[in-house]
C-alpha cells in the first residue's frame, strides 16, 4: 500500500524544481537526502527551490515536518521554497502546522515561476 | 461591581479546579485498579460537591442581596420521579433561551457548527458558547441574569462550556442497534445528562439523566456524574449493581445534601447483536418501548433517586427489543413542559407522538420534530429536554448490512496507517460522501494510527492497533486502541496553549496530534481493559449546515 517516494529534480535558472510522486510521509526524508542534501544549500547559487506535490496524494505530520525544516533551511542557507500542486485539504493543513509562515503556495509551477521572475526583476 | 468580578474570578476558579480535577479522575479512572478507581471517582464527586455548594450558597446569597423575586432553582427542584406529575410547577415566567444541543446529536453539534464556515473548532465553540448567555441577557426575564450583569452571563458562559466539553454527542451505529440523542436547554445551564458508551464491542450502555440544580451548579454535577458513570459502567455488573454503586458514592460522599431531591438515572445496556436489553432506573421517569403501529408501552421502574438512602436496591428489567422496536428514554422536563396557559405537555401527548412514530422515520428526526413542536407553543419554559433512542435492526428488520461498522487490525509497522487509510477512504467516499469530511477523518486516523504504531506499540510488529469506526447519519466515531500507556492530553493542551516552540529539535514533534486537535470535532483519550484509546468524533458537514 505504501507508495514509496519518486523525485525529479529540473534545473532552471536561479534554481530547482523538484516534483515528487507518491507518498510523503516518515520514510520520505532519506529519499530526498538522497538526491538533495539541501542542508548545503541548491548548489551553484540557486536560491529557489520549487517543490511540487501535484502527484503526492499522502502526507502525514511527518512529512509536512520534512517540508517546514527544508524551508527553515533554506532561510539559512538563502534559498526560498515554494511549494505547488497541494490540495485544498493538504493546504489547509500546511496552515494549521504553520508552515505557510515558511513556504509560499502556488497552484502550480507555472504560477510559482511567475512569482520567481517577478521576485528576480525586482517586483 | 468589585465584589461581583471578584466573586466571578472566584467562581472562573473555582470551575477550572473542577474542570481539571475531574479530567484527572477521568483519565485516572481508567489507569487505576478498579479500588482506585472508584477512589478517584468519588475524590472528583466529592470536590465537584463541594464546589456546587460553594456555587449554590454564593448564588442563594446574591439571590438575597438583590432580592430578587422568584427562587433560584436549586437542590430542591422538583422530578417527574417515575409517576406522572399532577400538576405544573414551572409556569411562573421563567426565562426561556435555547441551547445547547439544540440541532443535531448532542451539544456537541451545536457547539461545532462553526466549523461549517471554516472556522476552527475552538473559535466555534466560543461563538456558540457565547451565543446563550446573549440571548438570555436579551431576554432579561431570568432572574440571575437579570440583575447580574456581564460577570453573571460570563458564569454562565463557562457552565456552559465545560458542559459541552463532558457531553460528547450521541449518534453511534453497533451491530444492529442505533444510538441518538438530542437535548435542548432551558434559560439556564441545566442538570440533563445523557450518554452512551460501547462495552467490549457489542453491549451500548446509554444513560440518561438529571442533576438536581442549574447554572453553576449543574455545570459542577453533570461532568462529575459522567465520569462516575463512565469510569463505573466499565468495572461491568447490570444496571442496577452500577446503580447501586453510584449511590454509595454518592450517599458516602455526604452528597445528600447537595443533591437535595436526588439524581435521577436511567441506565440500559443494550446487547446490540441480540437487541436484549436490561434496565434500572433511580427515580427518573419509567422508559417506554415504542413500534411502528402498536401503542407504546411504558416500563414498571420505580425506586429513589440516587443520593437518597445508602441501602437502596435498584431492581433491573430484561427484555429484549423486537426487530423495528424503538427504546424511549426522557427527562421529566419533556413531558412537564408547560404551554403559555401552564398546561403540561403530559405523557397523554407524548405517547400519541410514539403512537404516531411510523416505521422508517429517524430518531433523531421524530425528536427533532416533538421538540420544535413544544416550542411552536411560545412557553416560556425553565426545565432541560432530553430524549435517547435506541432503535434495533433500524429502518428495515433484519437489514443489518446497512448498518455501517468497520474494524481493523494492523501490525505496528512503519507505515501500517496507509492500509487503513486507504480503505477507509474508499469506504467513506462511497458511504459518506455527502459529509465533506472523508479527507479530515482519514487524516485523523492515519496520525492516530501511527501514534499507536510508534509511541503505543513501538513499532513491535508482535502488537496490532485496532481501528474502529461506526456511521451515524451525522456523527461518525472512530476508535483506535494500541497496548502503549497513552498519554496526557491536558499536557499536549497545555503545550498547544503555550505555544509553538522554535527549537529546530522540536519541530514536527506532536503534530499528529496537533492535527487531531484541529480537525475532530470532539476527542477524548481514555484507557480500559483493553489498552489506550483515541476516540475521535466527526460530524458530517451536511448536517452542520
Amino acid at each position: 500500500m505504501d507508495s514509496a517516494l519518486e523525485l525529479n529534480i529540473v534545473p532552471f535558472d536561479g534554481g530547482l524544481s523538484v516534483t515528487l510522486k507518491g507518498d510523503l510521509d516518515q520514510q520520505a526524508e532519506q529519499k530526498i537526502r538522497s538526491v538533495l542534501d539541501w542542508e548545503k544549500g541548491l548548489g551553484e547559487g540557486r536560491r529557489y527551490l520549487i517543490l511540487n506535490l501535484h502527484e503526492v496524494n499522502f502526507i502525514n505530520s511527518s512529512g509536512m515536518a520534512l517540508l517546514i525544516r527544508i524551508a527553515r533551511t533554506g532561510r539559512k542557507q538563502n534559498f526560498h521554497t515554494f511549494i505547488c500542486g497541494a490540495s485544498a485539504h493538504y493546504q489547509k493543513l500546511f496552515r494549521m502546522v504553520g508552515l505557510t509562515e515558511y513556504v509560499m503556495l502556488y497552484p502550480d509551477n507555472y504560477a510559482a515561476m511567475q512569482r520567481i521572475e517577478a521576485l528576480e526583476s525586482g517586483v | 461591581m468589585g465584589r461581583l468580578r471578584r466573586r466571578s474570578r472566584l467562581a472562573g476558579v473555582a470551575l477550572v479546579l473542577v474542570l481539571a480535577g475531574a479530567a484527572a479522575g477521568w483519565i485516572a479512572a481508567d489507569l487505576l485498579p478498579r479500588d482506585a478507581m472508584t477512589a478517584t471517582a468519588a475524590a472528583v464527586l466529592a470536590v465537584a460537591a463541594g464546589a456546587a455548594g460553594w456555587a449554590a450558597r454564593a448564588a442563594f446569597r446574591r439571590g438575597k442581596r438583590r432580592g430578587a423575586a422568584g427562587p433560584d432553582p436549586g437542590p430542591g427542584s422538583e422530578k417527574a420521579g417515575g409517576t406522572r406529575p399532577g400538576s405544573a410547577e414551572d409556569a411562573d415566567g421563567a426565562g426561556q433561551v435555547e441551547t445547547a444541543g439544540e440541532d443535531g446529536a448532542g451539544s456537541a453539534e451545536a457547539a461545532d457548527a462553526g466549523v461549517a464556515d471554516g472556522s476552527g473548532p475552538a473559535e466555534s465553540a466560543d461563538a456558540d458558547v457565547a451565543g446563550p448567555a446573549e440571548t438570555a441577557n436579551a431576554g432579561g426575564a431570568d432572574n440571575r441574569l437579570s440583575g447580574g450583569g456581564e460577570s453573571l452571563a460570563a458564569e454562565l458562559r463557562l457552565a456552559l462550556e465545560v458542559q459541552r466539553k463532558w457531553q460528547p454527542p450521541v449518534d453511534l451505529r453497533l451491530g444492529a442497534c442505533r444510538v441518538t440523542a438530542r437535548s435542548r436547554q432551558a434559560a439556564e445551564v441545566g442538570g440533563d445528562l445523557f450518554d452512551a458508551v460501547v462495552l467490549d464491542d457489542a453491549i451500548v450502555a446509554v444513560l440518561v439523566g438529571d442533576a438536581p440544580g442549574k447554572g453553576l451548579q449543574a455545570a459542577f454535577m453533570v461532568p462529575a456524574l459522567l465520569m462516575l458513570f463512565r469510569s463505573e459502567v466499565k468495572r461491568g455488573g447490570g444496571p442496577a449493581e452500577l446503580l447501586g454503586r453510584m449511590n454509595r458514592a454518592l450517599v458516602g460522599l455526604g452528597a445528600e445534601g447537595l443533591a437535595g431531591s436526588g439524581v435521577t438515572l436511567g441506565v440500559g445496556l443494550v446487547d446490540v447483536n441480540n437487541g436484549e436489553v436490561r434496565y434500572a432506573g433511580a427515580g427518573h421517569p419509567a422508559p417506554y418501548l415504542a413500534k411502528p403501529g402498536a401503542a407504546p408501552r411504558q416500563l414498571d421502574s420505580s425506586s429513589l433517586p440516587l443520593g437518597m438512602n445508602p441501602d437502596e436496591a435498584y431492581g433491573e428489567t430484561v427484555f429484549r427489543l423486537a426487530p423495528g422496536e424503538r427504546f424511549v428514554l426522557y427527562t421529566d422536563g419533556v413531558v412537564e413542559d408547560a404551554g403559555p396557559d401552564g398546561e403540561m405537555y403530559g405523557f397523554d401527548r407524548f405517547e400519541a407522538e410514539m403512537a404516531g412514530w411510523t416505521a422508517g422515520v429517524p430518531a433523531a428526526d421524530w425528536m427533532d420534530r416533538l421538540l420544535d413542536s413544544q416550542e411552536s407553543r411560545g412557553a416560556s419554559r425553565r426545565d432541560d429536554r432530553t430524549l435517547l433512542v435506541v432503535e434495533y435492526n433500524a429502518g428495515k428488520a433484519g437489514r443489518r448490512a446497512e448498518l455501517r461498522e468497520r474494524n481493523w487490525r494492523v501490525a505496528s509497522s512503519p507505515g501500517c496507517e496507509r492500509a487503513v487509510a486507504a480503505e477507509l477512504a474508499a469506504m467513506l467516499r462511497e458511504e459518506w460522501a455527502d459529509s465533506g469530511r472523508t479527507e479530515d477523518i482519514v487524516t485523523c486516523v492515519a496520525e492516530a494510527v501511527m501514534n499507536a504504531a510508534e509511541h503505543g506499540n513501538g513499532f513491535d510488529e508482535r502488537k496490532e492497533v485496532s481501528v474502529q469506526v461506526h456511521f451515524g447519519h451525522a456523527i461518525m466515531v472512530c476508535r483506535v486502541r494500541d497496548g502503549g500507556p497513552g498519554f496526557d492530553a491536558e499536557a499536549f493542551r497545555s503545550k498547544k496553549a503555550a505555544g509553538r516552540t522554535e527549537d529546530d529539535d522540536e519541530y514536527g514533534r506532536g503534530w499528529g496530534l496537533r492535527l487531531i486537535d484541529e480537525l475532530t470535532d470532539y476527542w477524548i483519550a481514555t484507557r480500559d481493559q483493553n489498552g489506550f484509546c483515541m476516540e475521535m468524533y466527526f460530524l458530517s458537514q451536511h448536517r452542520k449546515s
